[in-house]
């Protein structure tokens, strides 16, 4: 390998940093690779963290009057709206168990022990329901302040 | 006390109703953001527009946010998501004004020589085919790897490995011959 193939094979690695093994072991012998090599990983690696274009205007001001125009965001990924739509259905379909022959039918093909394990079943679903708007909720609980207190203590 | 907030933590804030940490995160951007519409657009008032709407865009995405890759990818990925579209849109036919403007944070001496080094980086960028030279920034100035950078756009590992390579090619040729001895003091 010739010197050119030295610098295509440090040229072709990703690390600007980190000279290969073979690279090195040529620097020890070749004067000519010594001063080029090392100043131009230095000079690849002053670009880290440089932006070619300077900003001149300061965009913050006029970001920041769009922005708070807009509604601010609200603990939470799900809307109240869709708690409340939800809650409706499972509530409903409580509700209209009894009227429908859908039950009947559950009683019919597979008799009337399930009737126990089904109430399980919706209990279940209810408890599920109300821990995750619990646990969504925690800030109108006043509990969510006291955890993030807690943790911020904890990360310090 | 913002400043040493890490941006999950901001973003976080945010969506707890804080709008105005927000602007801690503009702060932190801006730059890198506004060199990308620069990228795209190849002019200032364009790339000053970018910035408003990839902020604006972020802004309103902030919910979608889950952390699963830092924040400041999300953020970049939005931008080139946002310019790749909108060049698509206007398909920008302007020559290369290429502004070289120092900036203005470095000492006297370090700034005149970045600027030198820098104008051989777009020097060395702009002999790339005009897709790929957002690559070759990312990789040099945002710091990121190919993977990333892959990820970001969409171009396959290998084409970003041998972009980059020929533009430190063409970087080194450039370093070599234009200020010839001067340029290992550098
Ligand atoms: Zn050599
Ligand atoms: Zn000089």
């Amino acid at each position: 390998m010739n010197c050119e193939d030295h610098i295509s094979h440090y040229l072709k690695r990703e690390s600007i940093d980190r000279l290969p093994f073979l690279v090195k072991i040529h620097l020890l012998w070749c004067g000519k690779c010594r001063r080029e090599i090392p100043a131009l990983r230095k000079n690849l690696a002053a670009y880290r963290g440089i932006f070619p274009y300077a900003m001149k205007r300061d965009m913050s001001d006029s970001i920041m009057r769009s922005v708070c125009k807009m509604l601010p965001y609200k603990r939470g990924a799900v809307s109240e709206s869709k708690w409340i739509i939800s809650g409706c259905i499972l509530l409903g379909s409580i509700f209209l168990m009894p009227f429908n022959n859908s039950m009947q039918w559950v009683r019919d093909s597979f008799g009337e022990f399930f009737d126990i394990p089904l109430t399980i079943v919706m209990g279940m679903a209810i408890s599920l329901y109300i821990t995750l708007f619990a646990a969504s909720h925690l800030k109108n609980f006043g509990l969510r302040s006291k955890i993030d207190r807690i943790l911020a203590k904890e990360a310090q | 006390m913002d400043e040493q907030r890490n941006d999950e933590q901001i973003v976080r804030q945010i969506l707890y109703g804080d709008t105005e940490a927000f602007r801690v995160i503009v702060g932190r951007y801006q730059k890198q953001i506004f060199n990308m519409g620069f990228r795209f657009f190849r002019n200032e008032n364009d790339a000053y527009d970018f910035v408003q709407e990839v902020f604006i865009k972020a802004f309103q995405k902030l919910g979608s946010f889950r952390g699963l890759s830092p924040f400041r990818f999300w953020l970049l990925k939005i931008a080139y998501n946002t310019g790749i579209n909108s060049v698509k849109a206007y398909k920008s036919t302007s020559p290369i004004d290429d502004v070289a403007i120092p900036s203005a944070e470095k000492s006297p001496e370090e700034k005149h020589l970045n600027e030198e080094l820098r104008k051989l980086l777009l020097d060395a960028v702009n002999t790339l085919p005009e897709r790929y030279r957002i690559c070759v920034d990312f990789y040099f100035f945002y710091g990121l790897s190919y993977n990333e950078i892959s990820s970001m756009t969409g171009f396959p590992v290998n084409t970003i490995k041998s972009n980059v390579f020929r533009a430190k090619k063409e970087l080194r040729d450039l370093l070599s011959g234009t200020i010839a001895e001067d340029y290992y003091e550098l």
